[in-house]
């Protein structure tokens, strides 16, 4: 494993400054009492429900009676007094120490600090692989101990009172607010199979019953207000071809025949229509168009014997037959 | 003797505006020998079925006279004649004193006007019948006339010309000259 750590392993400093032991003694021995403290409250809340929180002490002013914190607050005044008693002897053992670890007259290669300087150079190449391990380890104990812990915290209450104290609101805007919810729907709906998941909903629906609570007619008629229906189906519908099915899968005469009373349709056709004026008419207009017919033809008899005759009798100028009847006006010319 | 009567028809050219054009253009022209002998053939037949209609009639009533002793009349051929010309000169009398057309100028599309253009007169309309009756050949001076007038237009100055004034003009055969 390099210095760095792998796959997640935690981040070894290599070069760290030398901390000042009497005070890491100190925050030790504090943090110490603090645990204790703190699972001696836990303990205890745990066997009496009823115990006030009493975490902050300072803060409310009242005087510490109970016996724990008897026994915790003599336990710190002793530990504070060998603490600094500790203190004193180690200065005044100091000289001593060195004297021992760097003894003069020996050769630096077997002095008790060399010896020490190399134990921690071992130990700094050895500690990136030992951390690594305890991440391996951890990892893998994770799931068991987040089970173990799970299984022995009240989660449902912890969470209760976790979202007793959160406004929820505020934290979703301000999610919502960081989140790019583009990218995350897209990606989202990248990795989701949509048409499974919808059949499975579907299948898993009971649909008859969804469909008894919608007001299935108010839907439709609200629908079908906001639709302009007419030109959706005109656009979107093959109008031609649905009705050429329609009418190839109707016998449309046997239809009308079955239903339609077709006496009385044509009784009412004919009384509409007057037939007899029709026939009348039309018979009229041939005998006119006969008639016309004759007169135009023996028109055309009487100018071409007018010229036989004109030619035979050598005239040059054409017959005037113009009458004392008023002429008609001349054929207008087209516009 | 009343004034002489209005034509008022010859100043209203009511269908010739719906005529073709080549036939509109004769309207009011005096007619050739072909369309006025086509309407006297008509008037002749005319008058011939009224003389046979006259007959059966006559033979009817003399079989319900004497039944037992019918026989067929069998006239005269002078009588058939004299008979035929005078239901000629009336019958061509009232046409053209009243409207100025016989049946078969009617179905021909000619009217017979004087010399102002109108219609006869009674008395110019029985002069005119009666010389039509009695001379009818003269009929055929209009082929050889240059004004398409009969013996008797000559004589008595008046004229038949075309005059298609028939009802239901179809507006569809008015055809246009070419531009």
């Amino acid at each position: 494993m390099d210095e760095n750590g792998a796959g997640g392993a935690l981040p070894v400093p290599v070069v760290r400054p030398t901390p000042d032991l009497a005070e890491v003694a100190s925050q030790v021995v504090r943090a110490a009492f603090g645990v204790t403290s703190l699972v001696t409250e836990i303990l205890l809340r745990a066997v009496d429900g009823t115990r006030e929180h009493r975490l902050p002490a300072a803060a409310d002013g009242v005087g510490a009676t109970a016996p724990v914190d008897v026994l915790l607050g003599t336990a710190w005044v002793v530990t504070a007094a060998s603490g600094r008693a500790l203190g004193t002897t180690a200065r005044a053992v100091r000289p001593v120490v060195t004297l021992l670890v760097e003894p003069p007259l020996v050769p630096e290669s077997v002095r008790p600090a060399t010896l020490f300087a190399t134990a921690a150079r071992a130990w700094r190449r050895e500690q990136p692989a030992a951390m690594g391990t305890v991440t391996r380890l951890s990892s893998s104990i994770v799931p068991d101990t987040t089970e173990l812990v799970v299984r022995l915290v009240d989660v449902d209450a912890l969470a209760a009172a976790v979202v007793q104290r959160m406004d929820l609101t505020t934290l979703a805007t301000d999610v919502v607010e960081d989140i790019d919810l583009d990218r995350v729907v897209g990606a989202a709906l990248q990795r989701i199979d949509v048409q499974r998941l919808v059949e499975e909903v579907v299948a898993g629906l009971d649909l008859a019953a969804v469909v008894d609570r919608i007001d299935l007619a108010g839907v439709v008629d609200e629908s079908l207000d906001r639709i302009d229906l007419t030109s959706l189906v005109v656009k979107r519908v093959d109008l031609s071809r649905v009705v050429n099915d329609a009418l190839d899968q109707l016998d449309l005469t046997q239809l009308v025949m079955d239903r339609v009373d077709l006496a009385r349709v044509a009784e009412y056709v004919i009384d509409e229509i007057d037939l007899a004026g029709i026939i009348r008419e039309s018979s009229g207009s041939i005998a006119t168009e006969t008639v016309r017919g004759i007169r135009r033809q023996s028109l055309d008899a009487d100018e071409a014997v007018n010229r036989v005759v004109d030619r035979l009798l050598l005239r040059r100028r054409a017959r005037r037959t113009q009458s004392p009847l008023p002429q008609p006006p001349p054929a207008e010319p087209p516009s | 003797m009343t004034a002489e009567p209005v034509d008022e028809r010859a100043s209203r050219p009511r269908a010739t505006r719906a005529l073709p054009v080549v036939v509109r253009e004769h309207q009011g022209r005096r007619a050739g020998i072909v369309t006025r002998l086509l309407a006297n053939a008509v008037d002749f037949a005319i008058v011939t079925g009224f003389l046979i209609g006259t007959w059966f009639t006559w033979a009817a009533l003399r079989f319900l006279r004497s039944p037992t002793g019918f026989t067929w009349p069998a006239p005269s051929w002078w009588i058939v004649v004299v008979a035929f010309e005078v239901v000629a000169f009336v019958y061509f009398t009232v046409s053209w004193a009243t409207t100025g057309r016989t049946y078969g100028a009617v179905l021909l599309g000619l009217r017979v006007v004087n010399f102002r253009g109108r219609r006869m007169r009674w008395s110019g309309a029985a002069l005119r019948a009666a010389f039509c009756v009695l001379f009818w050949v003269g009929l055929f001076w209009v082929v050889v006339s240059r004004s398409n007038r009969s013996v008797q237009d000559v004589v008595l100055r008046t004229s038949v010309v075309y005059d298609w004034d028939i009802a239901a003009p179809a507006e569809q055969d008015v055809t246009e000259p070419p531009p």
